[in-house]
């Protein structure tokens, strides 16, 4: 499989476009100065690097400090070109053995960090950076601290680094690098491949509806010019007129009726469309959401990813049913309309085409203007609902402390400052409208003006214009007037509908990081032994969660993990069901890597019990076997009684009909825990995984969920995270994680013996225990 | 904890002018020894090894303490208020995070150290401070400033729904998404250029 290579490749290039784009600052560190550096330190690799944006002026301004594997260099420039080419700079190199320890001074927007030596001497490199940089420096002072406490990291890849790292903050708020609007669009369009015949279609009666909304005011003019006058100078008979007009009044009906099946046509085709293209786009952004991995998930917020799915692919139906097609009449009905009244009359049509270019440009002026008209109101409007999402949730302290009236004011001030905006925006843009029609009437009254004196020459000439013209004329304007909105809409349009659509490319453009080798393995069954071959880990590229963690854990222990929050103990769980993958070292299951392994196949044989844990809306039977649909009934009881479940499912009016879930039955935290581990045993997985499953309940319902475990664990791998020492006393042994790494291991005897960091644990759980006893 | 506290720090209406800051060449700000009977230094020497003690992990390496010397311990100048109250409410703390005094004004301390404190405080609350705004684009989730400041040109953005913050004089503060913090100054007092591209943001 190729695609992990590119997609690395791309990242870093993207973050360098980022980079390119939204900052004044190089993608990468000059490679000149680069060169320099490593030859300054005798041709070893500069492993880390990055940029100190501030001076001690405290101007913007370029520092690089490198990072190598004996040497920190300090490169400064005053006037931030490193093209390699002119004198050299500045470079200061000291050795990383003299550095003692890495101070930092944050700031509120700038931060100083101190490179100590002894304590005597200078410091070895004051460096002052904007919280841009923050990243990158604290991955250059990660590196050094973990040197002094001796620990040795080796960092690869300085470029991805330091792009990774000053890219991020834009990455995370934008995600990707706008592409051009064109490019989405034209993206977009190429989900209508499809569908070619109906998008010819729809198009197809779009242009005809347009094209047939020209001949009436032809036909009108003609009827004036060429059977009402005759009929009245008495060259035609009654009966000849009637015929005419017969036929000019059929001809208009067929043409009103045929424009309306042309619209039929069109909406109906259109609207099918874009449901279908919209379908199709959720199908794919659902499929491939499914196939991310976990990292995704912890990087972009639920809410995200759900208004991408449903609101943003609605906008997109939207915008292919019907903003792409009116937008294409209002464009052809403008230049058929000027065809027209040119070819007709020139002189007139000119009087009504001239100023079209600026009616047409103070519409998108007025467009914009009142985009930032509303940018201002929408900040009012945002500081209302500010209040609201402060106070509602919190109204039991608000009643608590007695501030309903200040709570009141503060919400009146908001409001009333909202509308006082609202009323502005209102103000312009209902003043911009009539002056606008005011113009177009000043059109009208100037092809008046123009064609009366046309109409009626002087005596002994021919009119130049015919009454039926001139009427013509007349109905052609009244014509212009949509178009031109429609066109003057069209730029808002386009930028939400490109904004819709990039968000959700985004989403389709993420590789998932874990991906399943060519021919992976499938172990039938598991048989449960866990191997930690110096792991090392981290969820970003230079901060290590797990620091090199080792371990054998024979089929049927049950290990109990234990340590402060953040140590890795989560994370250790986590990549025994292969949510990540390690950064080093490497983790067997019966011996084989689990990047071999066929990882679908794999969790199906782990059970895993999570803290709080997620019920689906359904039955709780569907529940129980929702990662087994095929179990039979008697397997979902004798799950449910091993977990201590079957006897509150049973006092439920619906039992195991019972419809829980967001909709459904309400049930409490510790019948919610039960369901989930009847859900984690029922494949009779060999490994089972219990993260704090115990600790949001009350001391008589973790009683149940204890009973419940200890029958679950029985001739099963467990592994148990749990701050309650108590509920681990099962456990064969203990692992106390502590900083990344495993500290202490041993029985639960053993290490009172041993008297460290479990044995302080245990004893103060244990006068917690007794004070609250009493 | 509270019995411990007293026991490390002078009574509150201790003389402040004996508290004394210097830089070193080290660049960093030092509690020093005040004469031989500084109450003040007696007690810092006392909490930055208590809180050395305390940092310091098991099982991990002893490292070298680069935060004390025989007179003297490296501090951090804290503002409790840096917006509302800034020459009040000053917290002097090691670098493990352990407060050694707390300066109720800035006004109690010897000239020297005032002065000291004075400039770290100006280096702690250091903003990027706008002068010109040159454009405002509004992209796919997020807002691209191309501004100039008093620090030079520089490029930020800021999300969506991120607005400036207005202060109690009339200038503002804007976040952008990096955690940078801009000073717009009060509007009135830029081009029109500037107010025009501000306009939609402020007020």
């Amino acid at each position: 499989m190729l695609r992990p290579a590119t997609q690395t490749e791309t990242t870093t290039d993207k973050d360098a476009r980022i980079i390119r784009r939204y900052t004044n600052q190089p993608a990468q560190m000059p490679a000149g100065l680069r060169d320099r550096i490593e030859a300054a330190w005798g041709d070893r690799p500069v492993q880390l690097y990055a940029l100190a944006d501030l001076n001690e002026r405290m101007e913007l301004d370029q520092t690089w400090v490198a990072l190598g594997s004996d040497h920190v260099a300090v490169a400064t420039e005053a006037n931030g070109v490193f093209d390699g080419n002119g004198k050299p700079e500045a470079i200061r190199s000291f050795e990383r053995a003299r550095i003692k320890s890495v101070r930092e001074t944050p700031g509120l927007s700038c931060t100083v960090m101190t490179i100590l030596g002894e304590s005597h001497e200078p410091a070895l490199a004051v460096l002052r950076y904007t919280h841009r940089q923050r990243r990158a420096m604290e991955n250059v002072k990660f590196v050094i601290q973990e040197a002094i406490a001796g620990n040795r990291v080796e960092a690869k890849d300085p470029d991805r680094l330091y792009a990774e790292s000053v890219a991020q903050p834009i990455r995370e708020a934008q995600a990707s690098v706008s592409a051009k609007r064109a490019t989405v669009i034209r993206r977009l369009l190429s989900y209508l491949g499809p569908y070619r015949v109906r998008v010819v279609l729809g198009f197809a009666a779009a242009t005809l509806m347009t094209v047939l909304m020209l001949v009436p005011p032809s036909l009108t003019g003609y009827f004036i010019d060429s059977v009402v006058k005759p009929f009245e100078g008495g060259t035609l008979t009654r009966a000849q007129a009637l015929q005419m007009a017969g036929l000019v009044v059929a001809a208009i009906a067929a043409l009103l009726v045929i424009r309306e099946l042309g619209l039929w046509v069109r909406l109906r085709t259109l609207a099918i469309l874009g449901e279908n293209v919209a379908r199709d786009l959720r199908r794919e952004l659902y499929a491939h959401v499914q196939r991310l991995s976990v990292s995704f998930f912890s990087k972009m917020k639920t809410g995200s990813i759900i208004t991408r799915v449903s609101s943003d692919t609605d906008r997109l139906w939207d915008f292919i049913a019907f903003g792409l097609v009116e937008t294409g009449q209002a464009a052809l009905m403008l230049v058929g309309l000027t065809v027209v009244l040119l070819v007709s009359d020139w002189q007139l049509g000119l009087v009504l085409v001239l100023p079209l270019p600026l009616i047409v440009w103070a519409l998108c002026g007025n467009t914009k203007r009142m985009r930032t008209v509303f940018l201002r109101c929408w900040r009012k409007w945002s500081a209302v609902t500010e209040v609201l999402a402060d106070t509602i949730p919190g109204m039991r302290v608000v009643k608590a402390f007695n501030r309903e009236e200040q709570e009141k004011e503060r919400f009146n001030v908001r409001n009333d400052d909202a509308t006082k905006f609202f009323n502005t925006a209102h103000t312009i843009w209902t003043r911009f409208w009539p002056l606008l029609m005011l113009g177009l009437h000043a059109l009208t009254i100037a092809v008046w003006v123009f064609a009366v004196t046309r109409l009626l020459p002087r005596a002994g000439l021919a009119p130049s214009l015919t009454a039926g013209q001139f009427v013509a004329f007349l109905l052609y304007m009244g014509m212009f007037l949509g178009p031109i909105e429609m066109i003057g809409m069209m730029t808002r349009m386009i930028s939400r509908v490109s904004s819709a659509a990039h968000r959700v490319f985004e989403v389709l453009d993420t590789n998932p990081e874990v991906v399943d080798v060519a021919e992976p393995t499938r172990l039938e069954p598991v048989q449960g032994r866990v191997t930690f071959d110096n792991v090392t880990f981290g969820y970003d590229s230079v901060r290590q969660v797990l620091k090199g963690v080792s371990f054998d854990v024979e089929p049927g222990e049950m290990i109990g993990l234990v340590g402060p929050s953040g140590a890795g103990k989560t994370t250790v769980t986590n990549l025994i069901v292969r949510f990540y993958d390690v950064v080093g070292g490497r983790i067997l299951i019966d011996g084989v890597d689990v990047r071999e392994i066929d990882s679908g196949h794999l969790r199906r044989q782990v059970g895993v019990v999570l803290q709080d844990p997620h019920l689906f809306c359904g039955t709780i039977a569907d529940n129980i076997r929702y990662g087994f649909p095929e179990a039979s009934i008697e397997q979902v009881i004798d799950a449910a009684r091993t977990a201590n479940a079957h006897d509150f499912v049973c006092a439920l009016p619906h039992g195991y009909d019972t419809i829980v879930g967001e909709r459904g039955h309400t049930l409490s935290g510790g019948e919610r825990q039960r369901v989930s581990i009847a859900r984690a045993i029922l494949n009779n997985p060999r490994i089972l995984i219990l993260d704090e499953a115990t600790s949001s309940v009350d001391t008589e319902t973790e009683r149940k969920i204890q009973e419940a475990l200890e029958r679950v664990v029985e001739g099963r791998t467990v592994f148990a995270i749990a701050h309650r020492l108590s509920t681990l006393r099962r456990a064969t042994r203990l692992f106390v994680i502590e900083n990344g790494r495993i500290t202490e291991q041993g029985t639960h005897a053993e290490l009172i013996e041993k008297d460290g960091t479990y044995a302080k644990l245990f004893r103060m759980q244990h006068e917690l225990h007794e004070m609250f006893a009493l | 904890m509270s019995d411990m506290q007293s026991a490390t720090r002078p009574e509150p209406e201790a003389d402040l002018s004996t508290l004394r800051l210097e830089r070193r060449a080290d660049g960093r700000i030092w509690l020093t020894r005040d004469g031989d009977n500084d109450p003040w230094y007696e007690a810092a020497v006392q909490a930055a090894k208590q809180a050395k003690n305390e940092g310091q992990k098991e099982g991990e390496k002893k490292t070298v303490d680069t935060d004390s010397t025989a007179d003297g311990v490296a501090v951090r100048i804290a503002p409790c208020f840096p917006w509302s109250r800034t020459r009040q409410y000053i917290s002097v703390r090691t670098f493990d995070g352990k407060e050694l005094v707390l300066i109720p004004s800035l006004d109690a301390l010897a000239d020297e150290t005032r002065r000291l404190v004075e400039a770290a405080l100006a280096e702690i609350g250091f903003v990027l401070e706008m002068t010109r705004v040159l454009e405002i684009r509004t992209e796919v989730e997020i807002r691209n400033w191309r501004v100039e400041t008093k620090q030079g040109p520089c490029t930020f953005q800021t999300k969506l729904d991120e607005w400036p913050h207005p202060l109690p004089d009339g200038t503002f503060v804007l976040r952008d998404v990096a955690g940078n913090l801009f000073l717009i100054p009060d509007p009135k007092t830029l081009d029109s250029q500037s107010r025009k591209l501000l306009w939609p943001f402020v007020g």
